[in-house]
């Protein structure tokens, strides 16, 4: 007993030693870690106080009075808060869903293509959009759906149809707002797979060919399950991120407008507009604070799922 | 050996460091001004954009502070739309600064006052401040009150809130519209027709997302507050008065009708749209900025009665760090400013013989400057090329009653101003503070109900039998009514302490 103790104790020196080079690579990385994630951690003291001013940030964090989980009431108070969460959630699973179909369809066909020179092209057009912002996107679409002056409402007139005001029709928001954000959000993902499918070893296929597999056989026994590991990564990530709405999406694109609130109030424009009113920085903190609590249980749950079925594609 | 050398590192590292250190002290001590006083600098947080010319005035403005007063100003813009929250940042964790522009509209000056943010400046204000503080009107310094204490210095210009309607002046010809004898929303409607039977291509009632319908009430926190003319001082909600149900019926009825553009909900202020009638906040002379803005010439007519609210007086002030090095200096700079003809001139309009030229007044003027306060022997005439170089807001380095006009402004305007600020009436809810804190929880819903419902309503697009229940349920839901049990808990014990 004692001996291995021992045995493993140099061997963590030698461990240290042998992989030094590793380690220095990685000291970079895990300083700003340090540094900028887990040192402002105390920071999370405002989300239970009172904040209030007396002197510098430090002085005030400690004066200010304990109000345990005062600052969280507001997130529940409201009539909406079911409303709310629903719509973060759902909207955020939709998202994850076609995040992974949208993207890994477009990634098989543009691998299909034999000509490279143009798989470049659709690859770079598609991302293009991931790179606008949410204000500019919102306008782009504003462009279409400007109820006087709109491409939309011009053609419905011209079929004799009456224009729509469709910044006040809730009805289209759903399918506007996750149209919206694949078209947005797909490149980036498709460039993710891409890359995964072409590190695929193509001795995989010659082989499938010379047995006569079809394409479709190909891509149904040999691409998709060698992109599964890539796929549960990158779903468990989006499932940490299901209590977080993206802020431009929901507040920008539909240019704020007071009556499509059932179908566009999410956890982050709730808690915008709210703390527009009382600037109170302790509630702020405790929105994010509740936001990344959920977050955390969710990745760790979808993990253990994950393990429990496939352990190999687990995350940690 | 590898320790050695290590050493030797750190030893050169702490000697630069020292000296870096000396350097710095060195370079501070050196700035003094030909009177001997060192020259102290403070930062000075104002919103607006930032100008390409804004080095070359600071640099002008700091060489004759230094002189004066021994001061150095290092200025930091943020932009309209960061202010709010690039200050709430600069505030909460303690950053260095020494002044900020602060109002009821961005960087809410109560909020500050209340957590502590602001220095009280009344002892500087008998010193430091006297003369500044003499020459400003004192319903100002009232307003500028939080819990008898003052945490900043107003700037001097309109003192109430004016609410206009604004008419094209083409149109008004044209039919020979009796404008000066409309006031209420329901005074518009045969006008309206009028227009939308005449004039297919003009909009007879432009409103934006912005508009909000006229009312006659003080919303001490929106949507609950106190109505004008009630010295009872009944906390209400604004959706469960009489007066607001009509005004959104009203508005329904023009929206039907089509006298107002259907996406009036939503829609940014689009200048091309030709229009008879809009919405304006107002003061004196405020026909001739909008004429400007628009190209064409337009007239207006006040809604209502001015009426002076915390919120209208707390128009624009600044305030002084509670934590500043320097607060003395500050108020001094901030003194010199408003008193300083030269100064104020030179921070408004840039600098003299680049940005704007002295143009002296006609005879016709003079005699008709001769016996008004507030009047100057010069006009500003802008450079045309250079003024797109420095243009700031006038309000929020300083007063405005002591800067020039332009030179297609009447050279009473500031007189004018004074008179319009004698006239407004006091509301009765003028110099009541709301301390939210109690029902803060609560409060943080409105934004949401009120945005969510505000906009429709106000501009006619939705029944507000239908949505005026709706809203009032959510706002229920939130807990208004223990908003306005606190409002009208605090607010009669304002009354029996007045």
């Amino acid at each position: 007993m004692k001996r291995k103790d021992k045995a493993k104790q140099v061997g963590f020196v030698t461990r240290l030693k042998t992989n030094k080079e590793l380690l220095l690579l990685s000291a970079p990385g895990a300083v700003w870690f340090f540094l900028f994630a887990y040192l402002p951690l105390f920071g999370i003291l405002v989300a239970f106080k009172r904040y209030r001013l007396s002197g510098g940030f430090f002085e005030s964090l400690i004066t200010s009075e304990f109000v345990g989980f005062d600052n969280f009431k507001f997130l529940f108070s409201s009539g909406d808060a079911w409303i709310i969460l629903r719509n973060t959630i759902l909207y955020n699973l939709t998202f994850i869903i076609l995040g992974v179909v949208i993207p890994v369809i477009l990634a098989l066909l543009l691998n299909e293509l034999r000509n490279k020179g143009m798989a470049k092209v659709y690859q770079s057009s598609m991302f293009l959009p991931y790179f606008l912002s949410w204000v500019v996107a919102s306008y782009c679409v504003f462009a279409f759906l400007n109820p006087e002056k709109g491409y939309f409402n011009a053609v419905l007139q011209q079929f004799g149809h009456e224009g729509i005001s469709w910044y006040t029709e809730k009805s289209f928001w759903p399918f506007i707002i996750i149209f919206m954000s694949q078209w947005k959000g797909m490149g980036y993902n498709t460039v993710m797979y891409l890359a995964s499918i072409c590190g695929i070893d193509k001795t995989y296929y010659e082989a499938a060919v010379l047995d006569g597999a079809t394409k479709w056989q190909q891509i149904k026994y040999i691409t998709i399950p060698l992109l599964k590991p890539m796929i549960t990564i990158l779903l468990i990530m989006a499932v940490g991120g299901i209590f977080k709405a993206d802020f431009g999406l929901f507040y920008q694109l539909p240019m704020n407008s007071g009556p499509l609130y059932p179908v566009t109030n999410v956890l982050d424009t709730y808690i915008f507009r709210a703390l527009q009113t009382n600037g109170e920085i302790g509630m702020s903190s405790a929105a994010a604070l509740f936001q990344s609590v959920v977050g955390f249980i969710m990745i760790m749950g979808a993990n253990k799922l994950v393990s429990k079925i496939d352990a190999d594609n687990a995350l940690f | 050996m590898k320790f050695k050398y290590a050493k030797r590192v750190v030893a050169l590292g702490m000697a630069a460091m020292l000296s870096a250190g000396m350097l710095a002290g060195c370079g501070k001590k050196a700035e003094t001004n030909e009177k001997g006083e060192e020259i102290v600098e403070l930062t000075w947080y104002q919103v607006g954009d930032s100008q390409s010319d804004d080095e070359l005035v600071l640099e002008e403005v700091n060489k004759y502070i230094a002189e004066e007063i021994g001061v150095k100003l290092n200025v930091i813009k943020v932009g309209w739309g960061d202010y709010n929250q690039k200050m709430q940042v600069v505030i909460n964790t303690g950053d260095q600064w020494d002044m900020c522009f602060t109002c009821s509209w961005t960087n809410d000056y109560l909020q500050n006052a209340q957590k502590g943010a602001f220095l009280e400046l009344d002892d500087l204000l008998q010193n430091e401040g006297k003369e500044m503080y003499d020459s400003i009107d004192p319903r100002f310094w009232e307003a500028a009150k939080v819990g008898g204490k003052t945490y900043g210095v107003p700037s001097e210009k309109e003192i109430g809130s004016c609410p206009m309607w604004v008419f094209t002046k083409e149109y008004v010809d044209k039919y020979d519209i009796p404008y000066e004898d409309l006031h209420t929303l329901e005074d518009l409607e045969p006008y309206l027709q009028l227009i939308k039977e005449n004039e297919p291509d003009v909009v007879p009632m432009y409103l934006t997302k912005d508009y909000t319908a006229p009312t006659y009430m003080d919303k001490i926190q929106d949507p609950i507050g106190i109505e004008y003319g009630d010295d009872s001082l009944t906390v209400k909600n604004v959706f469960e008065t009489d007066r607001m149900m009509e005004t959104l019926h009203t508005m329904r009825k023009y929206y039907e009708a089509g006298y107002i553009n259907k996406d009036a909900a939503t829609a940014s202020d689009d200048k091309s749209v030709k229009r008879f009638v809009t919405k304006g906040d107002g003061q004196p002379y405020a026909e001739l900025i909008w004429g400007k803005d628009l190209g064409y010439e337009v007239v207006a007519t006040q809604i209502m009665d001015t009426q002076i609210t915390n919120g209208s007086a707390r128009g624009a002030l600044t305030a002084i760090n509670k934590n500043s090095e320097h607060p003395e200096k500050a108020m001094e700079l901030i003194n010199l400013i408003n008193t300083d003809e030269y100064l104020r001139n030179l921070l408004n309009y840039g600098i003299e013989g680049t940005h704007w030229e002295k143009v002296e007044l006609t005879e016709e003027e003079k005699q008709e400057a001769s016996d008004k306060p507030y009047t100057y022997d010069f006009k500003v005439k802008l450079n045309e090329e250079k003024k797109k170089d420095y243009s700031v807001p006038y309000y929020v380095q300083g007063g405005l009653f002591n800067t020039y006009v332009l030179d297609n402004e009447p050279v009473d305007k500031w007189a004018e101003f004074k008179e319009f600020n004698d006239a407004s009436q006091e509301a009765p809810s003028f110099g009541f503070d709301f301390n939210l804190e109690p029902v803060s929880t609560q409060v943080a819903g409105f934004r949401n109900v009120l945005d969510e419902f505000g906009k429709s309503l106000y501009t006619g697009s939705v029944d507000p039998d239908e949505y005026v229940p709706q809203l009032l349920k959510k706002l229920e839901a939130t807990g208004v009514q223990d908003v306005i049990d606190e409002m009208q808990k605090q607010i009669d014990e304002w009354k029996t302490n007045k």
